[in-house]
């Protein structure tokens, strides 16, 4: 088992198990999620070095996902980086990076490698 | 000197002048043979006559006045008229002289009288034109006009009747004006049709020539009317035709008399000058009416042409389309009927003026299409039409009409009094979805063939505006349906693109890393390569279809924000330069420094990307040039290629959404980049233009305002 775990909270199965199968073959532990809530939940068990997070799901968004590891003064354990089309409305919210929907797989995993861990406990 | 006296009596008798002396009760003393021919008596028969025997009542009042300052030594000269033997009436002028005897008494007068009947007559009806000019210049009816052209036929020629009458266009005859002639005997020939037997008026309008009759008794044209006649104790007759100017027959001119007699020279110059006037007096007030009528129409037409085009919701205008003929007073009564989505026909709108609007009931609103009269019968046979009504013939109908509610409605009907109507269908792409009724309860006001024409076209007016606003729906549904295809469509296919992307990319790196045997990489390895850039291009084209659903959906959302408007186009213009180099065109930039303003920086890069982007693809691989400036106020975007340049005929669509100035063979591409940028750059409060001419390269120049608005 490794101990590189990467939580990834996305609706869009296919994108899911694309952004899944890239991580794992850079040798990290993938954990998913269906939406903001189902990641908080894992969040304790998985106890990720990074969280990968879409914004538009069902049940509760990005950005309510965000405002509760903030109000669980958990925003600073773990860092997150945001994945959306939505570019405008992505940039109001607090995150360590931002990759645009369609992305780049290259510019995606130059970001994880750079902030993964980065997290402070 | 003295006159010798035989030479006096000669002057007296050869004198073409008459010579009239009275004594002093102005009784006849003498008259000269010119004198006695002149009144038609004998010299001797004048002799014992006096003055006021020789002239009407009136007459006389006149003149002894003037009489009577003869013995006071008046000299005068006056002019009268003197009652001939026959009664026609003589004109004269008289220069008159006290006459004294030889003590200095008055002993009476001496008159040297001319007849100046002829230029009298000539002068009454020169008179008598004259102010029936003025009296239709100033306004008068018709009938006003030609009485007052009769007056002179009545105070010139003895015991005449005297009538005109009017030609309508399916000839028949209608009074116009007379004088003495019975009432009876107008109604009677009211309506009378021309013809070769009818009369002197019908065969004079017939024959368009003056026809005398000189005994109405044996005269084979009036066999069908001399009983008539007889009635009215009429017995002779001249008519003549009232002609146009372009020879069209406008009505009759005649003159009767109460016994058998032929027409003098003077009757006969009557009738020639009084068709004459009559004519132009006709003519006049006829060409006024039309005038009226016309101008009457044009109002109409116009105004409804106006409110037709207030509004493109046709329900809400064609309500007002009753009360718009009402006001114009074509109509009393007037509604408008339109098909419901159901396909039953309901009144929208009904207009009356107040007389009649008390007189409705609700039921007469009520549409039912089994009616076999009116807008039912109309809309039915999808045939416009005329019908006149006739109250009092529908009331004694009223016992055959077994069907209640039908009863009903005509009961309604005779109490509204309405004489006749017009019912026009609406007729839009071949179907009839609806039409209009207006009515007139004034008798003297049915509706002619002519009015119908008009209405219809009104109705044809309508139509056409529910067209258009069927059309404008249509359209408006249709661009709607088109956005919200490519919204759907360009989010529904950029998320399986995401993954499709990522996959490929996954693939790649894989390849990279060589992760598979030789075998497997070497054909793999290019394969995956083609695939990249196709996914670029595919990703592209999705992201213009996104953004023209915003913009055509006016969703688009300035972030206005101030910034160094140099820096962002250099940003852009360095960005896209690698693509320029591996499209082997040259990009020169020349972008004035730190300009700086307000605007919605992704927004003013993507204007940049897409004119760049736009020479490139259009510029024929020779340089492309960006140059940018500012005044005070804006700040200029210039794009130049020297490629193949557009047509003065495609310049004019370029920035409308999905259109190529080029074939599709050549160039690939949505056709939206253009209309996006111009819809940035206008909801920047800024312009774009373009200069182009084929084979010469093209310019785009955007000018945004420095300082947004918002």
């Amino acid at each position: 088992m490794s101990n590189k775990k990467i939580l990834i909270v996305e609706d869009d199965a296919n994108i899911r198990d694309v952004l899944k199968l890239a991580l794992e073959f850079e040798g990290y532990e993938v954990v998913t999620a269906k939406n903001g809530k189902e990641g908080l939940d894992l969040l304790a068990e998985t106890d990720p070095g990074l969280i990968l997070l879409d914004l538009m799901m069902p049940i509760m968004n990005g950005w309510e996902f965000v405002d509760h590891l903030k109000e669980k003064n958990l925003y600073a354990k773990y860092p997150v980086i945001v994945v959306s089309a939505y570019s405008e409305r992505a940039k109001i919210i607090e995150c360590r990076d931002f990759v645009q929907k369609p992305l780049e797989l290259e510019e995606l995993l130059t970001s994880v490698k750079t902030h993964y861990g980065a997290g402070q406990a | 000197m003295k006159l010798p006296s035989n030479l006096f009596a000669q002057i007296v008798e050869e004198s073409l002048d008459g010579l009239w002396l009275v004594d002093i009760n102005f009784k006849t003393t003498f008259v000269n043979e010119i004198m006695a021919k002149m009144v038609g008596y004998t010299q001797e028969e004048v002799t014992q006559m006096h003055i006021s025997d020789l002239m009407t009542k009136e007459d006389w009042e006149d003149l002894s006045l003037k009489l009577a300052s003869r013995k006071e030594g008046v000299k005068e000269h006056h002019q009268a008229r003197f009652l001939r033997k026959d009664g026609s009436a003589l004109w004269v002028r008289c220069a008159c002289n006290p006459l004294y005897n030889d003590n200095g008494d008055f002993v009476g007068s001496v008159g040297l009288v001319s007849d100046i009947s002829e230029l009298r007559k000539d002068e009454t009806i020169l008179q008598a034109q004259r102010s029936v000019f003025q009296r239709l210049i100033a306004g008068a009816t018709l009938e006003d006009s030609l009485l007052e052209l009769l007056k002179p036929v009545d105070q010139l020629v003895n015991n005449v009747y005297s009538s005109i009458l009017l030609l309508d266009d399916e000839g028949r005859l209608w009074k116009g004006a007379s004088i003495n002639i019975p009432e009876d005997y107008n109604k009677a020939l009211n309506g009378v049709h021309i013809g070769p037997n009818q009369g002197s008026c019908g065969t004079s309008a017939y024959i368009k020539e003056l026809v005398v009759t000189e005994n109405i008794d044996t005269d084979p044209r009036w066999v069908d009317y001399k009983a008539l006649a007889f009635a009215h104790n009429l017995h002779a007759c001249w008519s003549s035709p009232i002609i146009s100017r372009n020879g069209r027959v406008l009505g009759t001119f005649a003159m009767y008399f109460g016994e058998t007699r032929k027409p003098t020279e003077f009757e006969i110059q009557i009738v020639k000058d009084m068709t004459a006037a009559a004519a132009l007096c006709i003519e006049h007030i006829r060409l006024m009416e039309i005038e009226k009528k016309h101008l009457k129409k044009m109002d109409l037409l116009s105004e409804a042409r106006r409110l037709l085009s207030t509004s493109m919701e046709y329900e809400n205008v064609l309500r007002h389309i009753p009360d718009l003929v009402v006001n114009h007073n074509w109509a009393s009564w007037s509604f408008i009927c339109l098909k419901n989505d159901d396909g039953i026909y309901r009144t929208i709108s009904v207009a009356a003026k107040p007389e009649v609007k008390s007189l409705l009931t609700e039921n007469i609103l009520e549409f039912d299409l089994s009616s076999d009269m009116g807008l039912s019968k109309a809309i039915k046979e999808n045939k416009a039409f005329l019908q006149h009504l006739n109250p009092s013939q529908m009331s004694s109908n009223l016992m055959n009409v077994s069907d209640h509610s039908q009863r009903i409605t005509y009961e309604k009907l005779i109490e509204l009094n309405l004489q006749s109507y017009i019912a026009i269908p609406l007729e839009v792409r071949g179907e009839v979805i609806g039409g209009f009724l207006l009515a007139s309860n004034e008798p003297d006001k049915l509706y002619t063939k002519e009015d119908l024409d008009f209405m219809n076209e009104i109705g044809r007016a309508c139509a056409i505006a529910i067209d258009n606003s069927l059309l404008y729906r249509e359209t408006k549904r249709a661009v709607k349906a088109r956005e919200d295809f490519i919204s759907v469509a360009s989010h529904e296919l950029r998320t399986p693109l995401t993954s499709l992307k990522m996959r490929i990319d996954l693939l790649g790196m894989l390849i990279e890393r060589g992760k598979f045997p030789k075998e497997v990489h070497d054909a793999l390895s290019p394969i995956v390569s083609e695939l990249r850039p196709d996914i670029v291009k595919f990703t592209r084209l999705i992201e213009v279809l996104l953004d023209f659903s915003k913009h055509a959906g006016s969703k688009l959302h300035l972030k206005i924000e101030n910034c160094n408007l140099s820096k962002v186009i250099t940003e852009e213009v360095e960005r896209l330069r690698p693509e320029f180099t591996s499209h082997k065109t040259e990009l020169i930039s020349n972008i004035k420094e730190k300009i700086l303003g307000e605007c919605d920086q992704v927004r003013v890069q993507q204007v940049v990307t897409n004119l760049l982007m736009n020479a490139m693809k259009f510029g024929n691989n020779n340089p492309v040039t960006i140059n940018v400036t500012n005044n005070e106020t804006e700040i200029f975007i210039e794009v130049k290629d020297q490629g193949i340049g557009i047509s003065q005929h495609d310049l004019e669509r370029i920035f409308q959404p999905f259109e190529r100035a080029v074939s599709e063979k050549h160039f690939g591409g949505l056709g939206l980049g253009l209309f996006i940028t111009k819809q940035i750059i206008e909801r920047h409060g800024g312009k774009i233009s373009v200069k182009s001419g084929d084979g010469h390269g093209t310019t785009f120049t955007a000018s945004l305002p420095l300082k947004a608005k918002n």
